[in-house]
């Protein structure tokens, strides 16, 4: 068993009926941007396309490490370049003073705001830390580089 | 007055606790990202090397007891490079 990296599915049908807003010119309930956090898995977990919400089955854990992960920084709204639109977190994603002993490899990205509907996994070379820091550190928040793209 | 940590050596948080940063090796390497390849030889007969930037990179630090060995303290740093893209298309009417 293994992740796999990829949006996820649930994901792309979400954004087709609004459940999702990174930004905040949405006419919903709230016009504030949602809230989304980023969990650590087990090489073991099997995240991928299938995953539709944040499950506890799988995730890191270890001293200092809260289940659920960390608040991603949301400071910049989604735009677009050409034909493709692109968000990127506005900070590194990290985990401080952190010891995970078992191997991970992936991250969950995901909407704490909508009943943690999943957006998207990303996966990394298998990691442990020890009494350390781990850093995410984002891709340039372009129409080529950023995180999430859709062309 | 004078401060008695004045000239004390520095201490780092580890599995030991706060220990002093000379009971301790250091290391840091970097996994997965940059490839090396030799790139063609151009008109002018040159070969040269060129630096293929892949997805991602992993920068680690590593304290280890100079005694054991042991693995005390451990960092890592993931630098992605792309993020996804999700492409759309366009069904038939």
């Amino acid at each position: 068993m293994a992740n796999t990296a990829a949006i996820s599915t649930s994901f792309k049908t979400e954004l087709l009926n609004g459940h999702h807003a990174f930004g905040t010119a949405v006419v919903r309930g709230a016009t504030t941007a949602d809230t989304y956090k980023a969990a650590l898995f087990l090489t073991t977990a099997t995240l991928g396309a299938g995953t539709t919400a944040y499950s506890a089955t799988g995730e890191v854990s270890g001293t200092n490490y809260t289940a659920g992960g960390v608040t991603v920084t949301n400071g910049t709204a989604p735009t677009s370049s050409g034909t493709t639109a692109y968000w990127t977190p506005s900070a590194a994603l990290a985990w401080t003073t952190v010891t995970l002993s078992t191997a991970f490899d992936a991250v969950h990205l995901y909407n704490s705001t909508q009943s943690n509907k999943s957006v998207a996994v990303f996966t990394f070379g298998s990691q442990t830390v020890t009494a350390g820091n781990f850093t995410l550190n984002m891709p340039t928040n372009d129409s080529t580089n950023a995180l999430i793209r859709l062309a | 007055m004078v401060d008695s940590n004045e000239d004390s050596v520095p201490l780092i948080y580890t599995t030991k606790g706060n220990v002093p940063i000379t009971d301790l090796d250091y290391k840091h390497f970097w996994e997965d990202g940059l490839t090396l390849s030799v790139l063609p030889e151009t008109r002018e007969g040159n070969m040269s090397l060129g630096i293929k930037k892949g997805g991602q990179i992993t920068h680690i630090e590593e304290y280890c007891d100079k005694q054991s060995g042991e693995v005390v303290k451990r960092n890592v740093a993931v630098y992605l490079f792309n993020g996804m893209n999700v492409a759309s298309e366009q069904g038939e009417l």
